[in-house]
């Protein structure tokens, strides 16, 4: 058994400290959140509710569940993330994979460049606006799904992911009559598990994640994702602005602990997934951030 | 990578960042303008605009024999509800005025209320995309205004708007038409508010003010005085110094609570336009008379009287520790019962009341009141029937205050056929109209009708559905003490705020801003970083890391910094309207 020195135990303990707050500090506003959706009203607004639910009810949740907007909202939530995180993940590996290829490819660092560039300069938001529209894309699912087709970001992880692996096994390929399609999908994307799984679960977390695409390209509200919808949920109302009706209204809708459970339901799908790719993430981003 | 491609992708940097900052150009408001110019004037050459304009009745409510079609940008309240099968787009209000009126509602888009409607409206402006009827922001009409993109409706406003149309825009002065008339012409139809109802008041705590044998405040020294007993003598019998004497948020204005009515008991208005000394129009929060208002906050916090963490508390926060026991006066506004009623109607024991402003000297305080239109209606140019606006309000009105018997039943059978349901209360469904507004007294009147109707035991003072509902609520409360119909009944009902605000009216203790309409260009590129200004050096004060004197320093400096531009612009501006 090797013997830690002081100065390293000392180290060791401070560090684990440290991280440890750290990851109290994020966990606690997720308690926290939760704690107000098992929450009685009077408790809440009274500011008594911590870590720990008071007046202890599941109504929120009973509320939530019949509420159909949020039911149909995230349906649409979910059919995004299957449609754009397939499409992503297609697009990301067909382009990463001739840029990986230096020697065969010509004019390679030009392709490159062209979707660096994109990456760090967009049109704005109104030439975007005005495509999607012209396009006719405006209230489809496609809306939310083609104008980031391809993550540049992932597309570059991968390619250097690519780049790391060995070439001799594609010759090996080669040798017995495999083309680059069959190189792609039978050796290239059976060995990258691990960047698979860290784009993928990016890919997911954004496109569950986003909203403002829901807002700007939806002009019904009955097509907005989760996250657009929640928006519309959780927004703090100015009660000066409110006639004498809406503010009567406002006693039934005020309800904090419907509107934190609202948003403790839409972070589920994301933390159920996330220990099964977790293991891959370090690994996969170590390997395809190093360029070597 | 070799050198020639370094610089070939500088170079595609540098002209990149041209792109891109050309791009953002589209967000200010020439270019968008150029983009939305060319949107209309296809839109004027496409035939559809010829419409069916003999065919209409020229009457205020008159029906189109040929329905014409109506695209709206629809904002959608975060409470409006619908019955089954209905939805934005189909419902209530849009078999109604396709009914009464020939007018087919077709929602373009629809939006929450608020930021995100605002956001989808400047992305339709900056495309020029236009539905044929929206609500625009004072900013938006502006543009629209510049741009040419938009209807005059002077003409259709005075040849079909009807008597209650025409009292809604004259009962306040007529301030609200003069803020969408440019150069003579009305361009817009205000969606008219109630200044009134945003006029300040002082919430007490009137169990602990009966607990300590304290009377009422008429002077600012009471005010202090409360305070100070409120913070030291344990007004709430817990045995902690748990408790504060004023409640005041980090962003000090506009809501509640709020510090406006403070201000307004030393004759100081900070968030409005009022003239100055020399009569010409200043901003309310550098005028001197703010000084001493500073000085005594910051006594006060000194005092112990304030809580040290203003500073960090937005009003959700501050609301917590008002529902908490921690607060047992504050300023704020005719509809703080919303926001404490969760303990408040559960514990009879609690009993807030609210008071007129006091004053500082012998002068009485007035309050300040805001101007009341945040919404501009406003009919896209070249729209064949730009009076489908104005009929479509008249109808509404008629249903909320008019005379017409037959009319409104038939209306409000339709409305409140769903108010069986448990899900969907009658005045959910009425809040969905296109166009909202109604006359600026309607909740004082309903104030007044309500307490005729107890005091008389008369139902028949209340005029129409809104107030009889409401009357149940307040009876429910008085009877039963029903902790669902205490916020009605704390607005509304016989102690409520509206006695002070109807005070206010009857006294004329009231300052309007005398400033209305589209910001001046300084104040658009300006205005925010002096309101940053002016909340960092008021907190400075209050909390005493600036003296008081200080005060004058931070008026050179906001006029320094744009006030001084902006002072004369708006001068400019009322001179010319």
């Amino acid at each position: 058994m090797i013997r830690l020195s002081m100065g390293r135990r000392v180290f060791v303990v401070a560090n684990y400290a440290f991280l440890s707050i750290l990851a109290i500090l994020c966990i606690f506003p997720v308690v926290h959140e939760l704690a107000i959706s098992f929450s009685s009203a009077d408790a809440i607004s009274a500011g008594k509710v911590n870590f720990w639910p008071i007046g202890f009810t599941t109504s929120a949740y009973e509320f939530t569940l019949q509420k159909d907007e949020f039911i149909h909202a995230t349906g649409i939530s979910l059919l995004r993330v299957l449609l754009g995180c397939s499409l992503n993940m297609l697009l990301t590996l067909l382009i990463a994979f001739p840029l990986s290829k230096e020697s065969v490819l010509k004019f390679r660092t030009g392709y490159v460049w062209y979707f660096v560039f994109t990456m760090l300069f967009s049109g704005g938001m109104i030439p975007g606006y005005l495509i999607v529209k012209n396009l006719g894309l405006i209230d489809s699912i496609w809306a939310l799904v083609l104008p980031g087709a391809v993550p540049i970001f992932n597309v570059v992880l991968m390619l250097n992911f690519f780049r790391g692996l060995p070439k001799e096994l594609e010759e090996a390929a080669f040798m017995d009559g495999a083309g680059y399609l069959t190189s792609l999908f039978r050796i290239y994307a059976p060995l990258s598990l691990p960047v698979l799984a860290t784009t993928g679960l990016f890919t997911i977390v954004t496109h569950w994640n986003t909203w403002f695409d829901g807002l700007i390209f939806m002009n019904s509200m009955q097509h907005y994702p989760l996250s657009t919808y929640l928006q519309t949920v959780v927004v703090n109302m100015n009660l000066g602005s409110m006639s004498l009706e809406q503010l009567q209204q406002f006693q039934v809708v005020n309800q904090q602990n419907a509107k934190a459970a609202q948003v403790f339901l839409s972070i589920v799908p994301i933390m159920a997934i996330y220990p099964f790719l977790q293991k891959y993430l370090v690994q996969g981003m170590v390997i395809g951030g190093v360029k070597e | 990578m070799n050198q020639k491609l370094h610089s070939k992708a500088v170079l595609a940097l540098l002209a990149s960042i041209i792109i891109v900052s050309g791009c953002s150009n589209s967000d200010n408001n020439d270019n968008a303008g150029n983009s939305g110019n060319t949107g209309t004037a296809t839109e004027n050459a496409s035939p559809e605009a010829s419409g069916s304009v003999d065919a209409e009745n020229a009457s205020p409510l008159g029906k189109y024999e040929t329905p014409i079609s109506l695209t709206v940008g629809r904002d959608v309240g975060a409470n409006d509800k619908f019955p089954e099968g209905d939805s934005v787009a189909s419902n209530v209000w849009t078999r109604i005025y396709k009914e009464e009126l020939g007018i087919d509602v077709k929602v373009a888009w629809s939006a929450l209320t608020g930021e995100q409607y605002d956001q989808k409206m400047k992305l339709n402006i900056a495309s020029g995309d236009l539905p044929d009827l929206m609500a625009v922001t004072t900013q938006q009409l502006a543009q629209l205004v510049e741009n040419d993109q938009i209807a005059d409706l002077t003409d259709v406003f005075n040849k079909y708007s009807s008597e209650l149309n025409k009292k809604v825009y004259q009962d306040d002065g007529g301030i609200a038409l003069k803020s969408a008339t440019f150069n003579g012409k009305l361009m817009a139809l205000p969606q008219q508010g109630s200044a009134l109802d945003t006029s300040n008041v002082l919430w007490i705590r009137q169990d602990w003010l009966d607990k300590l044998g304290l009377q009422p405040p008429q002077t600012m020294e009471d005010v202090k005085k409360i305070a100070e007993a409120f913070t030291k003598q344990d007004p709430d019998g817990n045995g902690k110094a748990d408790t504060f004497g004023l409640g005041i948020t980090k962003t000090m204005w506009n809501g509640s609570p709020s510090l406006e009515g403070f201000f307004n008991g030393y004759h100081s208005y900070p968030t409005i336009w009022v003239k100055d000394a020399t009569g010409n129009l200043g901003y309310g929060a550098v005028q001197p008379q703010s000084k001493q208002a500073l000085a005594d906050l910051q006594a006060m916090y000194q005092a112990g009287w304030i809580d040290v963490e203003f500073g960090v508390k937005d009003a959700n926060q501050v609301n917590q520790d008002i529902n908490a026991n921690k607060i047992g006066m504050y300023y704020g506004k005719m509809y703080s019962p919303f926001t404490f009623m969760d303990t408040a109607s559960k514990n009879p024991d609690i009993q807030w009341q609210s008071y007129p402003l006091p004053s500082v000297d012998s002068t009485p305080a007035s309050t300040q009141q805001d101007f009341p239109v945040q919404y501009y209606y406003v009919v896209k140019k070249g729209y064949a029937n730009p009076e489908a606006l104005i009929k479509i309000f008249n109808l509404q009105l008629e249903v909320s205050y008019g005379s017409n018997a037959d009319l409104i039943k038939r209306i409000q059978d339709q409305l409140y056929s769903h108010a069986d349901d448990q899900q969907i209360t009658s005045t959910q469904v009425v809040s969905a109209p296109i166009v909202k507004g109604g006359l600026p007294t309607q909740n004082l009147n309903q104030y007044l009708n309500i307490n005729k109707a107890i005091a008389d035991k008369d139902e028949s003072v209340l005029s129409n559905e809104v107030e009889k509902t409401n009357y149940k609520y307040v009876l429910d409360y008085e009877q039963t003490k029903n902790p669902s119909s205490y916020g009605t009944w704390a607005v509304v009902g016989p102690k409520g705020p509206f006695k002070v605000l109807n005070d206010y009216l009857n006294n004329k203790q009231f300052v309007l801003t005398e400033f209305v309409g589209a910001a001046t260009p300084t104040m658009v590129t300006k205005k925010s970083t002096l309101d940053k200004l002016v909340l960092e050096e008021f907190t400075k004060i209050i909390t005493g890391a600036k003296s008081a004197d200080e005060f004058d320093k931070f008026v050179q400096n906001w006029n320094k910094l744009g006030g001084e531009q902006i002072t004369k612009e708006v001068n400019e501006a009322n001179a010319s309207r």
